[in-house]
């Protein structure tokens, strides 16, 4: 299969560990509150130091990368999966139905999606579950536009033919010959918008309309954090490194999963 | 070429209508309107007043009446008025978006002007130092959300080191400096990198190899064939970001107050200032798309065979 660098795998995997288990071991309750131990600088007991409320930040960022991770991760795979289904039949089916993925496509591509999402979200109130649904909507067109010329390519290839001429069905022909060929491509994109889409669900966040409080999250503890910086600079430190560190650890895995088809 | 024009602009107005159409529908439907949330907190309004509120900003028509009203005035260039403090929402956004332009002017121009001629360097002398450097660069700045960018700045430069002031006066130079250095730090990352790649494209082709034999400089080769070469990509390259630009100044222009378009948005978002939320959205909408097709056009005019290419192809 792809022959790329698995080293290159560990700071994501590192940080996957750290949110996945690192809670259970750090113990420390993210929503407990301790008002009279608000605001402390980093210590022994609080690695992180402690927020308004005198919680635990290095708890909060372990459970906030929870949250920020895996509603980041849940929303670029249902967007993958949802438009490579409708990119994938536009591009085999071809007629009215390729028709209107190929317009719908073009439209939200001639779109600013952070602005419509913001707007969006804006007026459906906010919560982390409402920007996850637009963030799926926005980004499902473009799957779809790069599994249909995919599918399309591909569709005119002897081995399909062969395949269609043995009576294999069109739902086999779908499974066992088109996807494996474009699945890598489709596995690169979602890679790469990953932390795309962690930063912009991180931004929206940060601006109130993402994870409402007291939810652990890594773009609004940065908010909360910011009225504070003067005093307790480590409220914005820590979930802010947290986002760079992952999207950064995405980033070298990407690079290297690409490097591993191009050779 | 005209056919495909007439084509683009009718399917960017189509789509503008949808969105329109969208909003209000999501707006009107959404529990707490403007009444609530401005009006009752400034001062407790009784049941009839706030009525007689609805009344006057014509709230408690039905949905539809409201939609063609907005959607007629619309089309004649009215965007209704702000519910907070009654100004028409097109002086306000006409107000808000030098600013705004300003802004990203300002970062654009620096991000290119520092990323051309060091991208180039890079793929010049491929794995030097500095190329090194630059490339962790590339990922690191690949890496930040620009809240966070922004926030380090602020910290460091202006509470820190007292370089600058916190909160500038409103649209002043000074207040310039920290948010254009926010996106050129975001925005250069990209544009190194991709200067980056497409030199390196470039330069890899064999008439480079035959300009070089002849003994032509590496300066005279940069010059007068890689970058005529490397100018339409990144053309396009600057009007995409010039759309998540509008998107991204939202939050870099609420975090230090620059008073443009992105910051109206915000305060609308925070009050539910409705008309105003909805002209931003159209405005933006519009400067994108106008924006997309005139790169188009200018990318065929500069290859016309990609033009005949991109007629049969979708």
């Amino acid at each position: 299969m792809n022959s790329m660098n698995k080293r290159s795998l560990i700071p994501l995997l590192l940080i996957l560990l750290a949110i996945l288990i690192g809670p259970y071991i750090w113990g420390a309750d993210p929503y407990a509150q301790d008002l009279t131990k608000a605001l402390q600088a980093p210590s022994a007991t609080h690695w992180l130091g402690t927020d308004q409320y005198g919680r635990d930040v290095l708890g909060r960022v372990l459970y906030g990368g929870r949250v920020t991770i895996g509603t980041s991760v849940v929303i670029v795979l249902l967007a993958a999966l949802s438009g490579t289904v409708f990119g994938i039949l536009a591009g085999y089916k071809g007629g009215l139905w390729d028709w209107f993925v190929v317009r719908l496509g073009n439209l939200f591509l001639s779109l600013p999606t952070l602005v419509l999402a913001i707007a969006l979200s804006a007026l459906l109130g906010g919560g982390l579950d409402k920007v996850a649904y637009i963030f799926i909507i926005l980004y499902s067109p473009k799957y779809a536009r790069l599994a249909r010329s995919l599918t399309k390519e591909l569709k005119t290839a002897p081995f399909i033919h062969i395949a269609k001429l043995e009576g294999k069905g069109t739902f086999h022909i779908l499974w066992h010959y088109i996807g494996p060929n474009i699945n890598h491509a489709i596995i690169t994109t979602a890679a790469l918008d990953l932390g795309v889409v962690l930063m912009e669900l991180a931004g929206l966040s940060f601006l109130g309309l993402g994870a409402m409080p007291p939810t652990p999250e890594w773009g609004s503890m940065l908010s909360a954090g910011r009225s504070v910086m003067q005093m307790a600079p480590w409220l914005v430190l820590g979930p802010g490194l947290g986002i760079v560190l992952t999207v950064g650890a995405v980033h070298i895995a990407c690079e290297q999963w690409r490097k591993g088809y191009e050779v | 070429m005209w056919i495909k024009v007439v084509r683009r602009l009718g399917e960017g107005l189509l789509f503008l209508l949808l969105i329109t159409s969208l909003t209000f529908f999501i707006m009107h439907m959404t529990q707490d309107d403007v009444v609530d949330v401005v009006y009752s907190q400034q001062q407790s309004l009784s049941y009839e007043e706030q009525a007689a509120k609805r009344e006057e900003l014509q709230l408690n028509e039905s949905l539809m009446t409201q939609y063609g009203r907005w959607l007629g005035q619309a089309l004649q260039g009215h965007m209704g008025t702000s519910y907070v403090n009654g100004e028409e929402v097109t002086t306000l956004l006409a107000k808000h978006l030098p600013a705004t332009l300003t802004l990203m002017g300002a970062a654009l121009g620096i991000t290119l002007l520092g990323s051309l001629p060091l991208g180039i360097l890079c793929a010049l002398r491929v794995n030097s130092w500095y190329d090194r450097v630059l490339r962790l660069w590339s990922m690191l700045g690949n890496s930040l959300p620009n809240f966070f960018t922004a926030l380090l700045l602020m910290y460091v430069l202006a509470l820190q080191l007292n370089l600058l002031p916190v909160i500038a006066k409103s649209n002043s130079l000074e207040g310039l400096i920290l948010p254009t250095l926010t996106l050129v730090i975001g925005m250069s990352a990209k544009y190194i990198q991709q200067v980056r790649t497409l030199t390196l494209g470039e330069l890899q082709k064999p008439y480079i190899m035959a300009l070089r034999t002849r003994g032509v400089s590496w300066w005279h080769i940069v010059r007068f064939t890689v970058l005529p070469a490397i100018w339409p990509p990144l053309l396009t390259l600057m009007a995409l970001s010039c759309g998540s630009l509008l998107g991204g100044v939202t939050i870099v222009e609420s975090i230090f107050m620059w008073n443009g378009i992105g910051k109206l948005a915000y305060d609308a978002i925070v009050s539910r200032d409705y008309p105003v939320l909805q002209g931003y959205v159209i405005w933006v909408s519009v400067i994108y798309i106008v924006l997309h097709s005139l790169v188009d056009m200018w990318q065929q005019r500069l290859n016309p065979q990609e033009a005949k290419a991109g007629e049969f192809h979708e």
